[in-house]
């Protein structure tokens, strides 16, 4: 690799380049690049500034995300990584550690910021964005930005925080720079997209720079590895291959076990998939994609609903394929969301109906919930092509299930905890598309598409001598599985305290055995366990954390790290509220304190969420 | 006394359990398994309870990466067999609430529950206590269950016979307040709270109970439907002119064996002499604490009366009974037992009440397909001012039915489908042991079993006329004995899964055990095995004979005349 002579600065000269970096790869010196960008933050003084010459000649640019699971972080670096390549020089920074005082001082601010669950923002923007919304936000006049919003379009609230924090600027006077653009679930070919636009836009009105620019520092000046920022560990440095959603790797079903006794009302499988030859790598908190297949008797459904031949070719993207293989691999067919709702509307005109029920943003949730593709076809018939219902469809989507085993204790295996989800509704029965794909459809022997979707919170403290707290209800064990896992393999030394909740204690305790082995060898300190319908009245997670108040307290006031998996809706707000009363008891300073407990916990991510 | 080094795992346990309380109560609260501490499994049979795990589902469940079923099963006890019509609702009502939905009549006239889960167990026996039952000594080191004929019409004298057995039964209770303090929440408005500022102390069992278990039945000649020479201690009523005089002793029965150990053996009581009706529970008494003294400690499989009795001598033993009374016992009064069985249907006693002996198979109330006996108890249970009266046999009496009452009971019945007269003498003489799947000593299937084996007999004894024939066929899943199965005519002992022993020639009245005939028999094997000996027995008995004496004139095997040739 040669260096452009030209622009060499405080004397450097070529020779000593080349002495410096002889025998670097591109990879290596593109790492090294970020790394003494942020050397200089951390060396210098007060803060990481940029080159005074570059500030001089160009206003800055910073790319800000605000991310739950790591996608947001993850599109961000895409977007640093598309800037360097223009030679934009950009400051990545988090939400989580940006003080809003910042915000008015910033030139050019491109936002790239998750959803959850119903319209909230991630917690790691949640002070940003309070602060923003809020009458306390300045005047922002001189700033130029734009947003990328990240989302699910499942939930009604698709990418809401996107769409506060774009709204919320331009009324602040901000000059948006492009339209937001909204992303699915698949959302980097999207980001590089929208990078390429708002990049060539804020290149057209900047001052040429030759030099590939260095990625920059995070807030705190700590250097931040590209690969990091663009997604992947260490290891691809080397030459790795990839998994992802357009190359998922072929994993092969080595056991499956159905882990609830007889006679139980859940219905919940353990996985274990060979990772063998795949190189693939994951950290006990990640999340593995499985890509399912549509039950057959669904699709045989949907056909018969449409009145279409099973055969008729379709084309999907550059594939030309059969209609059946479209909808059996391709096409969701188990969950009606509003974008397809509104595309069929649009093919039948003739229900009025149809319209109402789009127009009608408080009782939309409830008409989709339980619906099907083909119930929709039977209650709305219209003539229509393959082609067309391919069209109106959205593609089917991997899920992403809570890993639950450590690659240390089963090297090349990765394993899940999958509840099956059947449920009867329209007059149907339903059942999950991922989780009834691996309950029924999938054998042992049989392969599955998979990939590994890091979860970039959800970790295990650095610190093996951190104690740790674990709350999960049902398929919410999964992640702790692996926290032991590891931790025994490891032989941290802080404490493992596990909370578990399911239905019965006779058949839904999952993985009993193993916890009281762990138990036995001292890898485990503490299980309690809170079985709903064993006893008149019914006891939760919830109650065994307010019966353990003193334990708990003790325990993070220790510095403990409280991690909880599992139903978003029925038992992360429970758990969060037992946690406020229990702080608010245990201090004695009230609720107030307790609040700010919290929200304290959360920011230095010690109180960690897995739900869903 | 033995060297402590050498006392078995279980006297060290009772010997730290502080009268049995162990760790029972930690046991019981925690949470994560349904499971005792194992200490305390030894201790749990003292309060009438054994752990057991679901055998069908063991390695199912190994593979879910559940711990086994756990559950436990609790023995009533009823002193004499002998229940309320209260009793048996409340008894009805806890299988259905806390057990598996059924209720088990034993051998010993007690009820059982079965797959009561851990966390229900105290609510159960507060359950039992509501209605005056108990399970305390149901199971364990103790004086178990007190066997007598429940028949209420046989005469008055059965009437005295049973309050004795009431007195023994209340002598030989264990007085630890550990099951009040334990199952009742050591509240004073339970009956069995101990004397205010009374410490405990067990004046006949001493701290450490007794070596092994301890089993007392008595008989009203000529019934000896209670086998009391399979007891270690059993006492023959002896009556002059309708009046009580007193009991033939018979000490060191016990039907208990293992497989590959000739030294263990099957052994009826000999009979060392007579005693007055007012000096019995103090006999009762002296023979066990010379057992407690003299049993051995240090292996568990020669802990009974019995080879104590055959290690000592029977003269050194009863020198020490008579010392320890103070009086000698005199000599054994003639008497005489016909049978062993129950007399099935409606009977009339002196007094005008009628009672019916009704057929339960392998002693399982329940409600099945076609017969829903359960349901059709509960409902006479309701109304019926009599007594539900257990037999020794898994069978049950409905005693002292009002005159106005029997037309109904025996319409509910029939609305039920429950059968007062059964199919074949074979299987209304029938006796099981639980076995698999909750029987953790089980090598083979029995209660479940054995209806089946019937059902393939029957046609058998049909083809030789035999069908109305009393034949005792017995069947247990393993050696130790609980159905009695040395004393059956045809006795059917489990070796592995589907494989029988089978012994023969055991007497119809429980006089003289049976002795092996052949070995690891499948069902085909015993079928084919058994159809010539009912063929000969059709064509070639004497009048009268029974089936287990007319194998010994024949010649198919020898009589056993005493536990120590059992074997041979």
């Amino acid at each position: 690799m040669s260096f452009p002579s030209t622009t060499l600065p405080i004397g450097f000269d070529e020779a000593t380049l080349q002495q410096l970096t002889a025998g670097l790869t591109d990879r290596q010196l593109l790492w090294l690049s970020g790394y003494l960008y942020g050397r200089v933050g951390t060396d210098a003084t007060p803060a990481a500034a940029p080159n005074p010459a570059a500030t001089a000649s160009a206003p800055t640019l910073t790319i800000l995300y605000g991310s739950q699971t790591g996608n947001s972080k993850k599109a961000a670096g895409i977007v640093a990584e598309a800037a360097r390549k223009r030679g934009l020089t950009a400051t990545v920074r988090d939400m989580n550690d940006y003080p809003t005082k910042d915000l008015k001082t910033e030139q050019q601010l491109l936002v790239v910021v998750s959803t959850q669950g119903e319209g909230d923002p991630p917690i790691a923007a949640e002070e940003l964005h309070q602060f923003l919304l809020s009458t306390r936000a300045p005047k922002l006049p001189e700033l130029r930005f734009a947003v990328l919003a990240l989302g699910d379009k499942s939930y009604l609230q698709f990418c809401q925080t996107g769409f506060e924090f774009d709204q919320r600027l331009a009324e602040l006077g901000a000059k948006r720079l492009l339209e937001r653009v909204d992303c699915d679930v698949e959302f980097e070919a999207e980001a590089r997209h929208w990078a390429e636009q708002v990049l060539s836009l804020i290149a057209e009105s900047a001052p040429q720079v030759v030099a590939p620019a260095p990625v920059a520092a995070n807030a705190q000046g700590k250097p931040v590895a590209l690969q990091a920022l663009v997604g992947g560990a260490e290891v691809e440095l080397e030459e790795q291959v990839e998994y992802s959603s357009r190359n998922p790797f072929e994993a092969e079903l080595l056991e499956k076990i159905q882990l609830n006794g007889r006679g139980s009302t859940k219905e919940t499988y353990h996985l274990e998939f060979s990772l063998a030859g795949s190189g693939i790598q994951y950290e006990a908190g990640d999340a593995l994609m499985v890509q399912p297949h549509n039950r057959p008797g669904l699709v045989q459904e949907v056909l018969a609903a449409a009145r279409l031949d099973a055969t008729a070719p379709v084309r999907l993207e550059t594939s030309e394929l059969d209609l059946t293989t479209a909808l059996t691999e391709r096409l969701e067919l188990s969950v009606v969301t509003r974008d397809v709702l509104e595309r069929y509307a649009a093919l039948a005109p003739q229900y009025p109906k149809l319209r109402q029920i789009l127009a009608d943003k408080a009782q939309l949730p409830a008409y989709l919930y339980g619906r099907d593709v083909a119930d929709l076809l039977q209650e709305f018939p219209v003539e229509l092509s393959g082609q067309q219902l391919a069209a109106v469809l959205r593609p089917l989507p991997a899920r992403a299930y809570s890993i639950a085993s450590s690659l240390l204790a089963h090297p090349e295996e990765v394993h899940l905890t999958v509840g099956a989800v059947r449920y009867q509704s329209n007059g149907r029965h339903k059942h999950g598309a991922c989780s009834s794909f691996q309950a029924d459809q999938l054998h042992i022997g049989d392969t599955a598409r998979v990939w590994v979707d890091r979860n970039e919170y959800f970790k295990l403290p650095q610190d093996p001598s951190t104690d740790i707290i674990m709350v999960g209800a049902g398929t919410g064990v999964a992640p702790f599985r692996a926290f032991v896992e590891e931790r025994a393999e490891t032989g941290a030394t802080g404490q493992n305290w596990l909370v578990f909740g399911n239905p019965h204690f006779t058949t839904d305790f999952l993985y009993q055995t193993e916890w009281l082995q762990h138990l036995k060898r001292g890898t485990l300190h503490q299980l309690d366990v809170a079985f709903s319908r064993d006893q008149q009245e019914k006891i939760y997670i919830q109650h065994r954390l307010l019966q353990q108040s003193r334990r708990l307290y003790d325990q993070l006031e220790n510095g403990a790290t409280f991690y909880v998996c599992g139903d978003k809706n029925r038992m992360a707000a429970d758990v969060q509220r037992a946690l406020l009363t229990v702080i608010a008891q245990e201090s004695g300073q009230g609720e107030a304190y307790a609040a700010d407990y919290l929200k304290q916990l959360r920011k230095s991510r010690r109180y960690l969420e897995d739900v869903y | 006394m033995a060297d402590i080094q050498k006392l078995s795992e279980v006297e060290h346990v009772k010997d730290a359990s502080n009268y049995l309380r162990g760790t029972l109560a930690e046991s019981l609260l925690n949470p994560i398994t349904g499971a005792l501490y194992p200490d305390d499994t030894h201790l749990i049979k003292f309060h009438g309870s054994y752990q057991q795990t679901d055998r069908d589902l063991d390695s199912e469940r190994k593979r879910q990466k559940l711990e086994p079923l756990y559950s436990l099963m609790i023995r009533v006890r009823v002193p004499g067999g002998v229940a309320s019509a209260a009793q048996w609702t409340r008894m009805d009502e806890l299988a259905d609430q806390y057990g598996n939905g059924t209720l088990k009549l034993t051998t010993r006239q007690a009820f059982q529950l079965h797959g009561v889960l851990k966390r229900n167990l105290k609510k159960t026996i507060q359950g039992f206590n509501e209605a005056l039952l108990d399970s305390i000594a149901g199971c364990g080191d103790v004086n178990r269950n007190v066997m007598f004929n429940p028949n209420p019409h046989q005469s008055r004298v059965h009437e005295e016979v049973y309050e004795v057995s009431r007195q023994i039964s209340a002598h030989l209770t264990p007085r630890t307040s550990a099951y009040w303090e334990l199952w009742l929440d050591g509240e004073s408005k339970y009956s069995s709270a101990p004397n205010e500022g009374e410490e405990d102390a067990e004046p006949i069992y001493g701290k450490t109970y007794l070596p092994r278990k301890f089993k007392i039945a008595l008989a009203v000649p000529p019934h000896n439907d209670t086998d009391i020479f399979a007891n270690d201690l059993g006492l023959i009523a002896i009556e002059e002119n309708g009046q009580l005089l007193g009991f033939n002793v018979a000490v060191g029965g016990g039907m208990g064996m293992t497989f590959g150990m000739p030294e263990t053996y099957p052994r009826l009581g000999s009979l060392i002499g007579f005693v007055p009706a007012e000096k019995v529970v103090d006999v009762c008494e002296k023979v066990v604490t010379i057992q407690r003294d003299w049993g051995n400690r240090e292996n568990r499989k020669f802990s009974r009366l019995k080879y104590t009795l055959d290690r000592v001598g029977l003269d050194v033993f009863k020198a020490e009974l008579d010392q320890r009374l103070g009086f000698v016992l005199e000599p054994v009064r003639a008497y005489e037992f016909k049978s062993s069985g129950d007399a099935f249907g409606w009977s009339q006693g002196p007094d005008g009440a009628h009672h019916l002996t009704l057929f339960v198979e392998g002693g399982r109330v329940a409600d099945r397909p076609g017969s829903q006996l359960k349901t059709a108890l509960r409902e006479i249970a309701a109304f019926h001012r009599g007594d539900f009266r257990l037999t020794g046999n898994q069978n049950l009496i409905l005693a002292n039915v009002a005159p106005a009452d029997r037309l109904t009971i025996e319409t509910i019945l029939a609305k039920y489908g429950v059968a007062v007269e059964t199919s074949s003498g074979l299987r209304r003489g029938a006796l099981a042991c639980v076995a698999l799947n909750t029987c953790s000593l089980a090598f083979a299937e029995a209660e479940r079993y054995i209806p089946q084996l019937i059902d393939r007999l029957e046609p058998i004894l049909a083809a030789y006329n035999l069908t109305n024939d009393d034949i005792l066929i017995r069947m247990t899943g393993c050696p130790n004995g609980c159905a009695r199965p040395y004393l059956g005519e045809i006795g059917l002992v489990g070796r592995a899964v589907g494989r029988y022993n089978l012994y023969l020639g055991a007497a119809f009245n429980g006089e003289r055990m049976n002795k092996l005939y052949k070995e690891m028999l499948d069902e085909d094997g015993i079928v084919a095995e058994l159809t010539p000996l009912f063929a000969d027995y059709a064509q070639n008995r004497h009048p009268q004979e029974h089936f287990g004496d007319f194998m010994i004139r024949q010649g198919y095997v020898q009589a056993t005349t005493s536990g120590l040739n059992f074997h041979e």
